[in-house]
């Protein structure tokens, strides 16, 4: 499966700390000044996803559990992996945004 | 739990159990946040949004998780912590899968019998096809109003007179007495259907609308598509702000929609008026469902189009003009509207103690009056009995299922019972067997939206000849058509489950052992009982078709008090033609004797009301007549009149009992004179005759003498009791509303075609309200009574043909499984008639069990449309006679196929079946 655009807003929320699915969407949603909703079925398949690809790993309550959290949520945080690839893809972007830059630029001094 | 989160939980079903096992509590969570997160009361359409939107994601993740779940469940346990499930008794199947597989099956298995599919989809189409389409007419009349905002506020007030009417219009002083007592309400509104002409380019229309307070629109939430809606000074003074609004409707049909009209001029009722905006769609105005109003002038304004130049009814509390709406103050319960508007009605009454004596203001919620209060209650009848009609319908043709289910039944016993003997569970056959009929009742509601369709567009053809047109949108809309789905569901679980609770009987043994012997015969019981309901069912429908058919032709030759033979009528309103009301007489005049001049004509008459027609209930005044005391405390006797010519009595062919007719010496300077009708002769001089007394009209020293005694007539309604009627001569008294009615040798319809001419070359400019026969102007009080009698008589068919092809059905079946019997007893040496008039004498049987049980029960039920019946008793012998008759020619009929198959059965085949 190709790598998929929410992934990376969900391995992004997580580079912020553990969190819990909720918590996560809250995340994304600030992230991308709330163009981005994850749905509930969308988030929690990806997060599956991701747990598979072995990019995020579900974490013991004692050693990240952030206040206010609740039960019925499980925790989750970045593996080394889902780090790695996070900054990976974060390149890409970044060459992604500096071919556009430079083609703005030249078309605003002519 | 809140129905939002209950679909939720149900649409996670969708979802592999596996994945919902793990992650279901969040993503209820989830969505328990995301609810909260849109506040406790969003809008219908951000909710709405975000339920689209969670369905779609949850589809969408569809086939992914089921992807990983088959994924785990072959390939083992991700992690240690993760067990697979498999380990867990969780299947890689799921709701959806099983569905999907029950879907897959039944289809298979529909597509295997094509006549049974035919035969079973045909029969559920016509049940459930009868059912939409009376729904289609009950939701277009009774259900369906436009989306006004907080509808559960407004409220209809009416004027109840005693003796006059219960629900009656408002007089304008008494709306502006409600309006201005603002304590009960917010806003209050008026309104008044208008007649008028539109003068367009290079055609001239007759167009109906409504002249409506400037309240009225804001108050009910309508705004203007485009351009405004009107202004408190537009709706001041008659005649000084000449603007209006179209009907949306009218705008698309005759303007195009043209965005361009606000602020153009438009000729109506011959004068020039200002477009100032266009009213939104799917609002027709208020006069009822049906009637679409094509423009809407400021309240004041209606004199002005029809040509008043008196506009003394604003201060007149007896002249009750208009429809009243309110919208109630907030938080303020209708009990307590109601009594505020008692103490309202007290005040006017000490105020003006001569009139409105005793009068009151009844408030109906809005949302519970369709037509008006009084029709509603007449109509309400009609609606059940249809309904009720198309109940048994649908009954019959889900009997013809379940009986059709029971045979195949039998036919697979082989099948289930394999499928039970080999593990099946079943719960899981009866799922699937309810799939199937499910399936079939789907189909068969789709297919019985084509026959609503077809039935529908046979409705609106019978229209009633009404001055305006009736269009009642009788489109299959969203309610309609969850209508429809809801009762093809619902047949098909409800007439399913008996059947395949049956079948699924785990009593396998004997059915392998191919022993059918006692549990075929029980079963086949059940098919017999069944057909013979369903011959009872359509006895009761045939019965009741047959009592309004023969009720229908009873009317029609009821005796009305007048002549409806041989005669054409046209309606020319003057004022609406832009006539002066000097000029009313001499106008009537020439048309009168224009009339009476045509070819083949030997009477004609003109007048301002003529017996049944539908403006009638408005012509009521009060009088106040020596020597007998009104009614209550009021200040009159309130009668209906009608202006009249001299030829009057004898064209319409109304006897004069005593006295004389008018003539023509009964000229404007004359003395005052009426011919009063015999129940009026008797209620008001019992003792003497009438000739020669003497009565005025309230508020006038005007003295009225009577000089003659006419024939009672019908004058509202077929059934009514007698009611009192005054004829005025028309020269007296102008109308500027004239009926014309001609008698003579050519066909009626021919007649009126001759009134129109006539009217045309006398005046173009004169507007037709209407023009008929006289026999279609009687039928409008029979449309209610001849809508029954067809759709009666058609579903008292249907169900005639639903139950033969029962009945063909289970005799043909019992043929085929009597084929070794028929064998045996024809190589005996019966002879093949014998072994036919077996087979046609059990059927016979049935039938006739049925027939009795139905005509039993249907003269009981007789006596429940008593009330609805004209000129028929409940028991009436033709019907109670014939019915039975058709009965039992149409089973003799349908038994005859399988009686001769049964008759030409060859021994020796039929020895070796086995």
């Amino acid at each position: 499966m190709a790598f998929k655009k929410h992934w990376y807003h969900i391995l992004l929320a997580l580079a912020e700390g553990p969190a819990h699915g909720a918590e996560i969407r809250r995340r994304v949603r600030r992230h991308t000044r709330g163009s981005l909703e994850l749905y509930p079925a969308m988030l929690y398949g990806s997060l599956e996803d991701l747990l598979e690809r072995g990019w995020v790993r579900e974490v013991d309550e004692k050693s990240g559990r952030p206040l206010g959290g609740s039960d019925r949520y499980r925790y989750l945080d970045l593996t080394p992996a889902g780090r790695e690839t996070l900054a990976a893809e974060t390149e890409e972007y970044q060459e992604v945004v500096r071919i556009a830059r430079d083609l703005l630029a030249r078309e605003a001094s002519p | 739990m809140s129905p939002g989160r209950r679909f939720y939980v149900c649409l996670l079903r969708l979802l592999p159990a596996d994945f919902r096992a793990s992650r279901g509590s969040e993503l209820l969570a989830t969505f328990d946040d995301m609810r909260s997160e849109l506040g406790p009361r969003p809008g219908a359409l951000r909710l709405g949004g975000f339920y689209v939107r969670l369905t779609i994601d949850l589809l969408r993740r569809i086939r992914p998780e089921r992807a990983r779940a088959a994924r785990r469940y072959w390939e083992g346990p991700a992690s240690p912590a993760d067990p697979s499930p498999r380990l867990r008794g969780l299947g890689p199947s799921h709701a959806f899968d099983r569905l999907r597989r029950d879907i897959r099956v039944a289809v298979r298995s529909l597509a295997r019998r094509p006549v049974f599919l035919l035969v079973a989809t045909l029969s559920l189409a016509i049940g459930i096809g009868a059912n939409t389409a009376i729904f289609s007419v009950v939701n277009a009349v009774f259900i369906r109003q436009y989306p006004y905002r907080a509808p559960q506020d407004l409220v209809r007030i009416y004027t109840h007179v005693p003796n006059r009417s219960v629900y009656g219009t408002t007089s304008y002083p008494n709306y502006r007495d409600i309006s201005d007592f603002d304590a009960a309400f917010q806003a209050v509104g008026a309104y008044k259907t208008i007649f008028s002409r539109m003068e367009l380019q290079d055609e001239t229309l007759r167009v109906v609308g409504e002249g409506v307070s400037h309240t009225l629109l804001p108050m009910l939430g309508v705004e203007a598509a485009l351009g405004r809606t009107f202004l408190a000074e537009e709706d001041d003074t008659p005649g000084a702000h000449l603007v209006m609004m179209l009907g949306h409707g009218f705008w698309q049909r005759v303007f195009g929609e043209d965005r361009e009209i606000v602020g153009t001029t438009i000729r109506l009722g011959g004068q020039s008026f200002t477009v100032v905006g266009v009213t939104p769609e799917g609002f027709h105005g208020l006069s009822g469902p049906g009637v679409s109003a094509d423009f809407f002038v400021p309240l004041v304004m209606h004199g002005v189009i029809t040509g008043f130049t008196n506009h003394s009814h604003f201060e007149n509390r007896l002249d009750r003009r208009y429809y009243v709406v309110g919208r109630i103050a907030e938080g303020m319960a209708l009990e307590s509207v109601r009594a505020r508007l008692d103490v309202l009605s007290r005040q006017i009454q000490e105020a003006n103690p001569q009139i409105n004596q005793d009068w009151s203001f009844p408030v109906l919620s809005m949302q519970d009056v369709a037509l008006a209060p009084e029709i509603d209650r007449a109509v309400l009848p009609f609606v059940v009995l249809l309904m009720t009609a198309g109940g048994l319908v649908l009954l019959l043709a889900c009997t013809n299922l379940a009986s059709f289910l029971l045979a195949r039944g039998v036919d697979r016993r082989r099948e289930i019972a394999l499928r039970l003997a080999l593990g099946a569970g079943r719960g899981a056959l009866v799922r699937q067997l309810l799939t199937e009929t499910v399936l079939l009742a789907l189909l068969g509601g789709a297919s019985g939206l084509l026959v609503a369709q077809a039935t529908l567009g046979l409705l609106i053809r019978v229209q009633p000849s009404l001055p305006v047109p009736i269009t009642l949108e009788l489109g299959l809309d969203r309610t309609v058509l969850l209508f429809t789905f809801g009762l093809s569901t619902l047949a098909g679980l409800l007439f399913g489950m008996a059947p395949a609770l049956q079948s699924t009987n785990p009593d396998v043994v004997p059915t392998l052992k191919d022993e059918l012997g006692l549990a075929r015969h029980r079963r086949f019981g059940l098919r017999n009982a069944l057909v013979a309901f369903q011959m009872a069912l359509s006895v009761v429908l045939l019965v009741g078709g047959g009592l309004f058919i023969r009720s229908l032709g009873a009317a029609r030759y009821a005796d009305l008090g007048f002549s409806t033979r041989d005669a054409g009528i046209a309606w020319v309103d003057l004022s609406i033609s832009g006539v002066p009301a000097a000029e009313y007489p001499a106008v009537r005049e020439e048309l009168t004797l224009r009339a009476r001049a045509l070819p083949g004509i030997e009477a004609a008459t003109s007048a301002s009301h003529i017996p049944l027609d539908i403006v009638f209930t408005a012509s009521g005044r009060f009088y106040t007549i020596d020597g007998v005391d009104p009614p209550g405390q009021g200040a009159g006797h309130n009668v209906q009149r009608a202006e009249v010519d001299p030829a009057f009595f004898q064209a319409m062919g109304i006897p004069l009992a005593m006295g004389r007719g008018f003539t023509d010496e009964d000229r404007p300077e004359s003395p005052r004179v009426a011919v009063v009708n015999e129940t009026a002769a008797r209620r008001f001089w019992p003792a003497e005759s009438p000739v020669g007394r003497e009565f005025s009209p309230v508020g006038s020293d005007q003295v009225i003498r009577v000089v003659g005694v006419a024939g009672d007539t019908r004058i509202e309604r077929l059934r009514e009791p007698p009611k009192p009627l005054f004829y005025f001569p028309l020269a007296q008294r102008p109308d500027p509303d004239i009926i014309l009615v001609a008698r003579g040798q050519p066909a009626p319809e021919e007649i009126t075609a001759m009134l129109r001419r006539m009217i045309r070359e006398t005046d173009p400019s004169l507007t037709i309200m209407d023009a008929k026969t006289m026999e279609e102007h009687v039928g409008v009080i029979l449309f209610p009574a001849r809508m029954a009698a067809l759709l009666l008589g058609v579903f008292g068919g249907l169900a005639l043909t639903l139950a033969t092809i029962g009945l063909y059905g289970v005799v043909s079946f019992s043929v085929s499984q009597r084929t070794q019997e028929m064998g045996i007893r024809l190589s005996l040496g019966a002879d093949s008639g014998a072994v036919r008039s077996m087979v046609i004498r059990s059927a016979m049987g049935l039938a006739g069990i049925g027939g009795v049980a139905g005509l039993a029960a249907a003269l009981g039920l007789a006596q429940l449309i008593r009330h609805l019946l004209y000129g028929v008793g409940p028991w009436d012998p033709m019907t109670i006679l014939g019915v039975p008759l058709l009965l039992g020619g149409v089973a003799a009929a349908a038994a005859l196929i399988p009686a001769r198959r049964a008759s030409r059965v060859n021994p020796v085949e039929a020895l070796r079946y086995e």
